[in-house]
């Protein structure tokens, strides 16, 4: 008669396996020989300190900035404040209008990763495969065509609008989204796999302020321009946990493709609320994740994408509004 | 540095204290998803070196092992998608000639849970294999306590439908 299994059998089980005599050595010889440059080098803004001051600080530049903007153009203060938060509020009314999106979006659930797990290592799921795949299919077919869904629309005013000004929103609807014009017969590589040979990254900023318009004049990088971008996003991936909450406004939108073969394999959504949307595009289908990114990484990200459109002293005045709101 | 006995972050003593307290730990947890230690200890340098990289101490033991944990399972989740994994197979795992009914037993049950969906097994092993109570795997995983606990009793089902004369939690 067989014995009745227990968690004991488990623990015993687990415990037995052995692990390799040279792991603790090899492994202290490369953490020791790490170089000292890879090591916490990266360019983040990096405590909550810090970023604490830039908040008591912003206070001071918003009045400065505005006092500069009224003597330089003549106009009241409070119109251009005005002006910049209408701007803002739009972009959220469109996103609080999508709840087919966000409940189909919550029935993908916990099973996202199931799509990416080979189905021959994991016999007890064979159905979760499917039901994913389905649903991510479902989901970005309605997103397509619903112009009230901007994580999805968004992109399509800046990849077939380009400097058509606020009128691309309108059109939003009628145009492809990314995600369809770069399905593929290619499998997208992980992110830390990329080559930077054909690699490009398309930026576009989801806001206005001053001459930066929401959707309009993308900067473009190519090849190893796209490491430092990619490679913190690979990171964010790594180390930030998942969250199942859609709901929430694009600040900047990334497009990462292979130039030689002309596919879209990345969807990146720089969101606020600290979350950061990844969609993969490629032959298997699309896949979406939304990370938490720690408020750091988070203010980095931020950091490094609005410098590509406004500079230094207006990123201050650009933090303080987003979080403000 | 967060308690007294904590080496100073990014130093060689560090790196011996988180070899020690953390190899095991990560390494079983990375072979819950891989099913292979060599790509199980492969995946925990990695977890390591992507910590001396983060550039930064921790608040708390409990966040470091928070982030260790869940940079671990991502990292494992990564490296089962990866182009090479799909297109390669896995060898044979040579059966223990000297391995008695015991030890099957016991590799059987072990099999059962690695088996699991990955969001039951991840749960299971962290609360019986680790001991973690709810709250912590809820930290680690980035789920409701709630939803853990669903999750654990929805594990133990599906083990106890495996198990040939039941599966009992009691040891």
């Amino acid at each position: 008669m067989k014995m009745s299994k227990s968690i004991k059998d488990y623990k015993d089980a687990m415990d037995n396996i052995k692990i390799s005599d040279s792991f603790y050595k090899r492994t202290e010889s490369l953490l020791t020989e790490l170089p000292e440059i890879d090591i916490g080098k990266k360019p983040v803004i990096s405590s909550g300190k810090i970023t604490a001051f830039l908040s008591a600080a912003a206070a001071c530049l918003i009045v400065a900035f505005g006092v500069k903007f009224a003597v330089d153009r003549g106009e009241n203060i409070t119109t251009v404040e005005t002006e910049i938060t209408e701007s803002i509020e739009t972009v959220i009314v469109a996103e609080t209008a999508s709840p087919i999106i966000e409940s189909l979006s919550e029935t993908e659930g916990d099973e996202m990763f199931e799509v990416a797990v080979n189905s021959d290592a994991d016999q007890a799921a064979p159905t979760a495969h499917d039901a994913p795949a389905a649903h991510n299919n479902t989901s970005d077919t309605t997103a397509a065509t619903s112009p009230t869904d901007p994580v999805k629309t968004k992109p399509q005013v800046s990849d077939n609008n380009a400097g058509a000004g606020s009128a691309g929103k309108t059109e939003a609807s009628t145009t492809t989204t990314p995600a369809e014009t770069s399905v593929s017969a290619e499998t997208a590589p992980l992110l830390r796999d990329i080559s930077y040979e054909h690699v490009t990254v398309e930026i576009t900023p989801y806001f206005d302020m001053g001459s930066i318009k929401s959707g309009e004049n993308p900067v473009k990088k190519k090849g190893e321009e796209c490491k430092p971008i990619i490679e913190f996003i690979a990171g964010l991936t790594e180390t930030s946990r998942e969250i199942s909450n859609y709901s929430f406004t694009s600040l900047f939108s990334m497009q990462i493709a292979d130039e030689s073969i002309g596919v879209t394999f990345y969807s990146i959504y720089v969101t606020d609320l600290n979350a950061v949307v990844i969609t993969k595009h490629d032959v298997n289908g699309q896949v979406r994740e939304t990370y938490a990114a720690n408020s750091s990484d988070y203010e980095a990200l931020k950091h490094i994408l609005f410098l590509q459109f406004g500079t230094e002293d207006e990123y201050e005045l650009f933090s303080s509004l987003i979080s403000g709101k | 540095m967060y308690s007294e006995t904590a080496a100073e972050y990014g130093t060689d003593s560090y790196i011996h204290y988180i070899l020690d307290t953390y190899s095991q730990t990560l390494i079983r947890l990375c072979y819950t998803y891989v099913h292979n230690i060599c790509d199980a200890e492969d995946i925990t340098q990695d977890v390591f070196v992507a910590l001396l990289k983060r550039g930064r101490p921790f608040d708390s033991p409990e966040h470091e092992k928070a982030w260790l944990l869940r940079t671990a399972m991502n990292k494992s989740k990564n490296h089962l998608r990866s182009g090479w994994i799909k297109r390669t197979v896995p060898l044979e795992e040579n059966d223990d000639p000297n391995a008695d009914a015991d030890t099957e037993e016991k590799n059987q049950v072990m099999e059962a849970v690695l088996s699991l969906p990955e969001k039951y097994r991840t749960v299971i092993h962290l609360f019986y294999y680790n001991g973690y109570s709810i709250n912590e795997i809820s930290a680690i995983v980035g789920k409701k306590p709630a939803t853990v606990g669903t999750l654990l009793a929805r594990g133990r089902g599906l083990l106890k439908e495996m198990m040939i004369g039941g599966f009992d939690e009691d040891e």
